[in-house]
């Protein structure tokens, strides 16, 4: 049995971190900030874990499913202020990215921001010491006992679904993913690796998102309309991920049309960003890996560098900030100056968790309250395009169908939608689904199967018994189960005896049964071994030239009754392991015997 | 008859066949599945079968066949020096009842380190007094760690001057693809990529104009060819490829080097139909496979129960007979295997493996 428990992201799209305890192991997955609050809230709860003691005694490993905030964001907290030692395992480019991404939320935080409690450069950097990259597909012994494998997961580059293994129990752990292949990166895959539980996000659980062409031509329209009138066009993104396929999709559009009007990306993490999908091609999707050669897809001509003068330039343009919720930064800074003017329009292209400005003016929010308690008048359009990344339920269910759980959990969500998703699966897959909250125990029950080695003798042997022996029927065998350390061997009784060195006892049972018949001895034989013959048609029925009757390995004989004539007794012998067809046939004779037919 | 040594002596002519086509290659490529170092592939539900890094080259493999109760290991073409891809997975092949050892060095006497030593210095030297270097080799592999080498070396050489030429139809790819496969390279190369900065230094050289490309000796090429300068183009025998062309311009001048780094070919063979010939040749053959020694070491510290390999490594090699410490030796002694035979492995399985279900336990 096991038991999986969220810090985080249990029924809120916001901050994940599940810790699952499988066959005694206990593994973190994820470590992420929630972005809608600034102060404790923001980290995860680790109080309730620690009071079992130390987390480097506690947890065997820590997982990080990918680089975005939400689910690596209190990593350096965890590991540096709160004290985790032991391995933290991801893939290479979330090791590569991660501690960049952690870095710039850092700044933002506390230079900009003034905050202290908070970890510094030099945590981040420990703690990525910590971490050990993994190779998708590969099996990654933790310890004697637990692997983890990675699987690809779409969703942003680098991302990753985990399974978790301890003997025959596992877990697969989703992080975010994507059921689609899109501009730049391909879809989530996964083996039927029948795990006793599937933890998935379900950020879109009640939505069947209509086709990407759509989405695209509507985003396209908008941007197209905007600039047109002369406005300027604001993106929120973060640095890595959805921003790449924007500016793919934009850079085509703008190519096709011959538009002129500029289209610009926030320094600092830009021109790195570029460099990463470079190194690591071969996370994202086929088109991309089979093209770089000639072209690089991510270097864009007509997207350039922006610099924070150009915000107060007039005329049309297009511009991509960081970050993407408008939570702080750039993107916050050149929403504020160009909010006032209804020409301009403000796309969120993701979603934006509760607090944040990025979900207020989704809310419909109009008046903002801003620092120094200014109120913010917000005349520019606002759109939500939904770009990001995320499975939608149907293909939550693809997923499902692909993998085959015997149970499902649902985090990373929202209450009533996930609510709605549970019942679809409960219906169509006939498996528990389970959606706990923040800091709820979920405990699921696995019924394993035991393996155990048995000898190829005693395995022939047995199998031999019988005619046909027929592979629908149960059959019955004998053997000795040895259990030694963690290991079960069923062998053959003689050579438990031998191995143990242990003297075997024999047990015979001997039966005597009367029958009714006048006639010599083996005439009497002759009629029990013609009926036994006929009715035990699956059995060997042998008459041996001493007069005795054999079935399979138990012995009939039949005698005189010592002082009636006319009665005939039947000794029935076997031993202990023929109990069961040796108390059949005693039943059977004491029935009697056929009138015969002599 | 008429062809000099060795090709008079060649196997019936008849019986050569055409080399396969484009189509063939690619169809024999779509049948490939690709896999990951230590991931555990299921075979029919009989066996399991894992790739391990060999150290050899990118993405180069040794592989475990396992089932239950019997593990054999195939171990070819294994390096355990520290180049450009991930290290050699030892740990892994412990416990194996067989071991199959094949792909040893081909040069056992010869030290790699000192062969780029002199691969180096004999590249310097020929530049310095205004002679061309030509350097026949395979488009991927050791050409990634000499040009890494001569990255280094260039400054304090003094060779900041000369252009290196780099000619193959799959040089571009083969720089460009060498610098995507982070996740298979080395510790140090992959720390540089987190930077991120490409792990391998040729990206630089090309950045600089140290280093130029060219699909053919046509076209950019001989506009942009500047004599002295040194140039690593294929094929290492010497029968085909821009290299014929580079023999026979640079041949008859002694101030030319050419440099044969590569094992595969006999140096001596492959000259030979250019003979004779005033440039000068070094051969410095870079061979980073294990050798004997290695191999001794290895065994020690794996302990299969059984070591199968080829029978040419079960006595010294015919050119050095007295050589005895150029064969493998262990206990028990190896089980060896010739070309077209059939050996049959020592090992009786006593156990199989079933499952109890949980009601009856």
């Amino acid at each position: 049995s096991f038991s999986g428990s969220g810090a985080g992201a249990g029924q809120d799209v916001g901050r994940s971190c599940i810790l699952v305890s499988i066959a005694g192991k206990n593994v973190m997955l994820d470590c992420g900030m929630h972005m809608g609050y600034n102060d404790d809230r923001r980290f995860p709860d680790f109080s309730y874990i620690t009071q079992n003691g130390r987390l480097t005694d506690f947890l065997d490993c820590v997982i990080i499913s990918h680089f975005h905030l939400d689910h690596c964001g209190a990593l350096p907290y965890f590991s540096e202020m709160v004290g985790y030692d032991g391995p933290i395992y991801m893939t290479h480019p979330t090791k590569a990215i991660c501690p960049i991404l952690l870095e710039d939320y850092r700044k933002i935080t506390v230079d900009k921001k003034g905050e202290i409690n908070f970890f510094t450069s030099q945590m981040i950097k420990d703690c990525m010491k910590k971490v050990v990259a993994v190779h998708l597909h590969q099996t990654v012994q933790v310890d004697e006992e637990l692997e983890i494998k990675a699987y690809y997961a779409g969703h942003v580059l680098g991302a990753a679904m985990f399974q978790i293994k301890v003997g025959c129990e596992s877990v697969v752990y989703t992080g975010d993913y994507n059921m689609t292949p899109d501009r730049h990166l391909g879809a989530a895959w996964i083996d039927k690796c029948r795990p006793d539980l599937l933890i998935s996000e379900s950020t879109y659980a009640t939505t069947i998102r209509d086709s990407k062409r759509c989405r695209e031509r509507d985003f396209l329209k908008k941007v197209h309309e905007t600039v047109e009138r002369g406005g300027k066009v604001l993106i929120p993104v973060f640095a890595l991920g959805r921003a790449q396929e924007l500016c793919i999709l934009l850079e085509t559009f703008w190519e096709r049309m011959n538009l002129k009007a500029p289209i610009y990306f926030s320094t600092g993490l830009t021109e790195k960003a570029n460099h990463y999908y470079k190194l690591f091609i071969t996370w994202t999707n086929q088109k991309i890996r089979k093209t770089f050669v000639q072209r690089n897809m991510f270097e864009f001509k007509h997207i350039k560098a922006f610099d924070r003068a150009f915000a107060d330039n007039p005329g049309p343009m297009v511009v991509f900030a960081t970050p993407g919720m408008l939570h702080a930064g750039q993107s916050l800074q050149i929403f504020k100056k160009w909010a006032g003017n209804e020409k301009n329009m403000v796309i969120m292209p993701g979603y934006c968790v509760q607090g944040t400005v990025g979900h207020k003016i989704l809310s419909g929010q109009r008046k903002l309250e801003m620092e120094g308690r200014q109120i913010l008048e917000v005349k520019m359009q606002v759109e939500y395009m939904s770009f990001s990344a995320h499975a939608d339920a149907k293909g939550i269910m693809q997923l499902i169908r692909q993998a085959e759980p015997r149970n499902v959990l649902l985090v990373h969500g929202e209450a009533k939608k996930m609510e709605f998703l549970k019942q679809k699966i409960e219906q169509e897959f006939h498996v528990n689904c389970y959606m706990p909250a923040n800091g709820e125990t979920t405990t699921i029950f696995t019924n394993p199967s035991i393996p155990v080695d048995i000898s190829l003798g005693l395995l022939k042997r047995e199998t031999a018994i019988g005619l046909l022996p027929d592979v629908k029927k149960p059959q019955l065998m004998h053997g000795t189960l040895i259990m030694k350390d963690n290991s079960f061997r069923l062998v053959s009784p003689e050579q438990a005896l031998k191995e143990l060195g242990l003297a075997e006892h024999q047990l015979r049972f001997t039966c005597r049964v009367h029958i009714q018949d006048p006639r010599k001895e083996h005439e009497t034989v002759l009629r029990v071994y013609n009926h036994l013959k006929g009715v035990l048609k699956d059995y060997s029925v042998q008459h041996l030239p001493d007069g005795s009757i054999t079935v399979e390995s138990i012995l009939i004989q039949a005698t005189a009754h010592s002082e009636d004539q006319g009665t005939k007794v039947l000794l029935v012998s076997w031993t202990y392991q023929d109990e069961e067809l040796g108390s059949y046939l005693t039943s059977l004779l004491k029935k009697g015997l056929p009138p015969s037919t002599s | 008859r008429l062809l000099p040594a060795p090709l008079k002596d060649a196997v019936e002519v008849s019986m050569w066949r055409k080399c396969y086509t484009m189509p063939e290659v690619n169809a024999a490529l779509s049948k490939i599945q690709l896999v990951g170092y230590s991931q555990k592939i299921e075979l029919f539900g009989a066996v399991q079968v894992t790739p391990l890094s060999s150290g050899y080259a990118l993405g180069s493999s040794n592989w475990i066949i396992q089932s239950h109760y019997e593990k054999v290991s195939y171990v070819s073409g294994s390096s355990l020096l520290t180049t450009h891809p991930q290290p050699m997975d030892q740990t892994s092949l412990k416990n194996s009842d067989v071991l199959i050892l094949t792909g040893l060095t081909q040069i056992p006497t010869a030290n790699p380190d000192g062969m780029v030593g002199e691969f180096c210095s004999n590249l310097a030297m020929t530049v310095r007094n205004g002679g061309n270097v030509l350097v026949p080799c395979y488009p991927s592999g050791v050409i990634y760690d000499l040009l890494e080498c001569l990255y280094q070396y260039i400054d304090s050489a003094g060779l900041s001057n000369v252009p290196f030429y780099f000619i193959s139809p799959v040089a571009n790819s083969s720089l460009e693809f060498s610098q995507i496969f982070a996740e298979w390279l080395c510790h140090n190369k992959q720390t540089k990529v987190y930077l991120p900065e490409p792990p391998f230094p040729h990206a630089e050289l090309i950045q600089t104009n140290k280093l130029k490309h060219y699909p053919s000796i046509h076209g950019d090429f001989s506009n942009d060819f500047k004599q002295p300068c040194v140039v690593f183009t294929g094929h290492p025998s010497l029968r085909f490829g821009d290299v014929v062309h580079f023999m026979e311009l640079w041949g008859k001048s002694s101030l030319n080097t050419v440099i044969f780094t590569e094992p595969d070919f006999s140096y001596l063979d492959a000259l030979a139909p250019y003979q004779p010939l005033a440039m000068k040749c070094v051969y410095c053959p870079i061979d980073t496979r294990l050798n004997f020694i290695q191999v001794s070491k290895l065994l020690k510290e794996v302990q299969p129960l059984h070591v199968v390999c080829p029978e040419q490594y079960t006595q010294p090699p015919p050119t050095q007979s007295h050589r005895t410490d150029l064969m493998i030796d262990c206990q028990p002694p190896p089980m060896s295997y010739r070309r077209a035979e059939v050996l049959t492995l020592p090992y009786k399985r006593r156990y199989e493996k079933i499952e109890i279900m949980p009601e009856v336990s």
